[in-house]
């Protein structure tokens, strides 16, 4: 018996990184896994056979959450593949470093759009889409992967940080829009976790090529994992969260 | 995932009644050992503890008066000869101010509240975080409020109690991180204890509260199993990578 079985998850970005742990997570604790992935179509099936291997169904779907129209069909699709999706996990992201970590003054507008699409817009695409769904379940979860970004706010970062601060206002008024049909809404916020992102983040802003090389000067003596924030993302669906809505936790070792 | 707590200790203030009860269950249900700590009530301890050996776990009662230093070191050298070591503190032990305003407020009201929450979670941090660090990991849970963020009128001597106290947990979180130690705080709203009866009679003309239950998030008021169940999440491997944060359970406020 799992916390979550008998549910379904949409997770976006779920072929690597933070978005397999997330969707590896929620397997093992008795979700079905809808896996949103944008290119990497390999690592999507991989990731779908690690969650059959725990006995629980996948499927994977390729769309660009930037796109409203892709949002539309993702949801389509993991609906009519699974019949409800009462967990949406929006995760999909991009690295202020796709767009060369400018200052504010300097960025391209289409950098910000691109950001801004990515981590504001398409959530609230795929909110729409999925959240009247989510009403009719006893239970719907929406859970937001965040950034320490958008509490720290530091240089080179204005792109994403603005965007995950949108992201993060969408998540606090859907809260208190949809608590009445039992849907909870909170955030999840890592620091550094040891992805790809993560690991161009750290060869940009601190010239090492190894997450290795930072163990000693991180939090508890090792960086952030996915399994570290996938554990957050479990909790906040879970029954142990039950009378939890419209919080943010920062999974950073503090 | 079943949240294993076997082999560790907690002690938990306010251990007799309401939340502190509901936190002392929580984590023996999970497999932790648990020392009881109460003020007066000491038939209500009793029946805790009987709740817990219920459960497989030890359990003991220790009377002590966290607002005094020397109650306190009395206390804990009496459960360290009975439990070896504790690498669970959850400074619950709280009292309710009287509702007067900062002006019309009596000066030792103002000092006993502020000294049970915030000097008596220092104290008891102060004498169990040392053989802490000796453990392989170690967690301080602090039970707040939502009045440390909402700091309301007619509060005032609660209001500094509690916001003093979770200065003393970011602080803390931060200074033991290197001994793998992890402070978190848990902040609830109204929860159906004596205390939150006696609250809501007084706030909104309520005999019963479930009166409230219909105006209240997800229809009900909260339950001091709400709290532990956010407790135990923190101290659990789950938060591994989660220290110096809040958790609110308000489900998400009025």
């Amino acid at each position: 018996m799992g916390d979550l079985d008998g549910r379904v998850a949409l997770v976006t970005g779920g072929s690597r990184g933070i978005g397999r742990g997330i969707c590896l997570r929620l397997a093992e604790d008795g979700a079905d896994i809808a896996i949103n992935y944008h290119s990497n179509a390999d690592a999507a099936r991989e990731v779908a056979e690690e969650v059959r291997a725990l006995g629980r169904r996948a499927e994977i779907f390729q769309a660009d959450v930037a796109e409203e129209e892709d949002c539309k069909r993702l949801a389509q699709e993991s609906l009519a593949a699974f019949g409800k999706v009462d967990i949406l996990v929006n995760n999909a992201g991009i690295g202020a470093t796709a767009v060369g970590r400018p200052h504010v003054a300097e960025a391209e507008p289409e950098a910000f759009y691109r950001l801004m699409a990515a981590h504001a817009f398409g959530p609230f695409y795929l909110c729409q889409a999925l959240v009247p769904q989510m009403r009719e379940q006893p239970r719907g979860d929406v859970v937001m992967v965040s950034s320490v970004a958008a509490q720290n706010f530091g240089a080179t970062g204005g792109t994403y940080s603005a965007a995950k601060t949108a992201m993060e206002a969408l998540a606090h008024t859907l809260a208190k829009e949809e608590r009445q049909h039992n849907i909870h809404v909170n955030v999840v916020a890592p620091g550094l976790v040891e992805t790809d992102m993560g690991l161009a983040l750290v060869k940009f802003t601190r010239g090492v090529e190894s997450m290795r090389e930072l163990d000693q000067g991180q939090p508890f003596g090792r960086v952030g994992q996915p399994a570290d924030i996938a554990a957050a993302v479990a909790f906040f669906c879970s029954p142990r969260s039950s009378y939890i809505t419209n919080q943010r936790l920062t999974v950073s070792g503090g | 995932m079943a949240i294993d707590l076997t082999g560790r200790s907690a002690f938990v203030t306010g251990g007799s009644r309401g939340i502190g009860r509901a936190i002392a269950l929580g984590l023996a249900e999970a497999g932790a050992d648990v020392a009881v700590n109460y003020t007066r009530n000491s038939d209500a301890a009793d029946a805790t503890c009987e709740e817990i050996r219920a459960l497989g776990r030890r359990a003991q009662a220790y009377q002590g008066d966290v607002s005094d230093f020397a109650s306190c070191q009395q206390m804990v050298e009496a459960a360290l000869a009975d439990f070896g070591n504790f690498s669970i503190l959850v400074n619950n032990g709280g009292i309710a101010s009287r509702g007067n305003t900062v002006v019309d407020t009596d000066p030792a009201e103002m000092r006993r509240v502020v000294t049970t929450h915030a000097m008596g979670s220092y104290h008891m941090s102060r004498l169990l975080v040392p053989q802490m660090r000796e453990q392989p990991r170690g967690d301080v849970v602090m039970i707040s409020s939502v009045a440390a963020q909402g700091l309301n009128g007619r509060g005032g001597p609660y209001n500094m109690g509690k916001s003093a106290q979770e200065a003393v947990a970011y602080t803390l979180a931060k200074e033991e991180r290197p001994h793998g130690i992890h402070v978190n705080v848990v902040a609830p709203g109204l929860v159906n204890t004596d205390m939150g009866r006696r609250l809501a009679r007084a706030t909104r003309g309520v005999e019963d509260i479930h009166e409230l239950d219909d105006k209240s998030p997800f229809g009900r008021v909260c339950a001091p199993e709400d709290i532990a169940d956010a407790v135990v999440f923190l101290c659990s491997e789950d938060a591994a990578y989660i220290t110096g944060q809040r958790i609110t359970v308000n489900g998400g406020g009025f």
